[in-house]
């Protein structure tokens, strides 16, 4: 390989961000940094295929590019659902924890 | 138990086994990519073909509107779902706690900055036919707008009729559906559109999804349906762990 | 060759900064990089040659996406500062009891 053509690094790179955002996904704790996590998988994802849009001809395949753009505003608006929903869980288990302290000291 | 007070262990653990399966994954994806195969057979000159019969001149937009109306149809109701989801949270016990003193700098940048937002979004909007630009990126822009707009809870907000958000949420969807029935009434398939008339209908989708799509992004900022602002603030007084003890 | 001297650079930033959103300890941090990694894929969109995505992505990506994750942290540390409250109430119960 003489000379790494553009196309091929940021396939390459979409490829690592996918990985890398899976591997946020299963190994950190926190909701929030789960969903940044998601985000950044599917930043990967959109690389991946606009770098396929390419090919290997001059012209530019505008399907890929239109689904992607459809995938950048559902994402955001699947963020925000994903957003509301951790704020909820966190504010419930932390009343369940609180519960479970408070009757602990009214047992003591 | 699922979260927890823990604040230390929040980032990335090292976890070898983990690690070892996402390398082998990330290995064989790039394999699967530079591996030697016949070249990938976009869409290319299918859409130049008949780019003249969509009424358009932006390819993006052509695919968008027309060709491939029909996943636009279903993306503009999913983030129509997404805001119906949120509103149908029970709101939360702790309101987000309010800072006064940055309320002189972000309210001049929002007088500078949202009839220019609006500005830019229209120019989209109207570029979008034959360049760069669209629903979807001037719905972004007025989405922004309506952001900036909510961070300084600014007096605008309170002068918009009070039923209008619900019906503008629903008319970039709906409009959609019924430019999609009307095709079929005319004896074609739904959403089937061609070029003498495709302009006219492109354009007034445009308008409508973008405008439905910053209003669905600013409500989804918001968090909550308007009209329980008041119910949720009195329920921030009296919290639900207290009830039950 | 410079182009792909910059296209190889700006791969880097991309992945060290999905690395660093990933790794820090400070979720302030973290979105704060994320808000960065958005503006990042917003100019790696120009370098693809589709400019419809970059201004999605300027205005989505680095934009609502990072405003919606700071409302939602501060959300959080909301619930933290009430959870504070509550304990101060709890001890002063246990107090009187």
């Amino acid at each position: 390989m003489t000379m790494l053509s553009p196309s091929l690094i940021y396939g390459l790179t979409g490829l690592l961000l996918f990985v890398m955002g899976l591997a946020g996904l299963l190994g950190c704790a926190e909701l929030l940094r789960k969903i940044l996590a998601t985000n950044i998988m599917a930043s990967g994802i959109f690389l991946f295929l606009i770098t396929i849009a390419h090919g290997s001809g001059t012209l530019i395949d505008p399907v890929p590019q239109a689904m992607v753009l459809t995938g950048i505003v559902v994402s955001v608006s699947s963020t925000a659902v994903a957003l509301a929903l951790a704020c909820h869980v966190q504010e419930a288990a932390r009343r369940h924890d609180l519960l479970q302290k408070k009757r602990g000291t009214v047992r003591r | 138990m699922t979260k927890g007070p823990s604040k230390t262990a929040s980032a990335l653990k090292r976890q070898w086994p983990l690690a070892l399966l996402l390398v082998l994954l990330f290995t064989a994806l790039a394999w699967a990519y530079l591996a030697p195969g016949p070249a990938a057979v976009g869409l290319a000159a299918q859409v130049d073909a008949s780019l003249t019969a969509s009424g358009v001149s932006s390819r993006v937009t052509a695919v968008l509107l027309n060709f491939r109306a029909y996943d636009t149809l279903l993306e503009c109701f999913v983030i129509f779902l997404g805001v119906m989801v949120v509103w149908s949270l029970r709101p939360t016990t702790v309101t987000a706690p309010r800072q006064p003193q940055a309320g002189a700098i972000l309210s001049s940048l929002e007088r500078l900055l949202v009839p220019l937002m609006v500005l830019v979004a229209g120019y989209l909007l109207w570029a979008g036919s034959n360049q760069a630009g669209g629903a979807f990126q001037a719905g972004a822009i007025l989405g922004g707008a309506g952001v900036l707009l909510l961070l300084d809870s600014s007096p605008l907000l309170a002068r918009l009729p009070k039923g209008g958000l619900v019906w503008g949420i629903c008319l970039g969807p709906f409009y959609f559906l019924v430019v999609a029935v009307a095709a079929m009434l005319r004896g074609r398939h739904f959403l089937e559109y061609r070029a003498p008339e495709a302009t006219l209908a492109i354009v007034t989708l445009e308008a409508t999804a973008a405008f439905s799509i910053g209003l669905c992004l600013a409500t989804l900022f918001a968090g909550r349906q308007p009209q329980g602002k008041s119910r949720g603030e009195n329920s921030a007084h009296s919290p639900a762990w207290e009830e039950d003890s | 060759m410079v182009v792909n001297a910059f296209d190889i650079c700006l791969c880097l930033t991309l992945a060290w900064l999905a690395w660093q959103v990933l790794r820090s300890h400070d979720l302030f941090k973290a979105v704060v990089l994320f808000i960065s990694f958005g503006m990042l894929m917003a100019l790696s969109w120009v370098r693809l040659q589709a400019p419809d995505l970059a201004l999605a992505e300027a205005a989505i990506g680095s934009g609502l996406t990072g405003a919606l994750f700071l409302s939602a942290l501060q959300r959080v540390t909301g619930n933290k500062r009430g959870e504070r409250r509550l304990d101060r109430n709890e001890e002063r119960h246990d107090k009187r009891a």
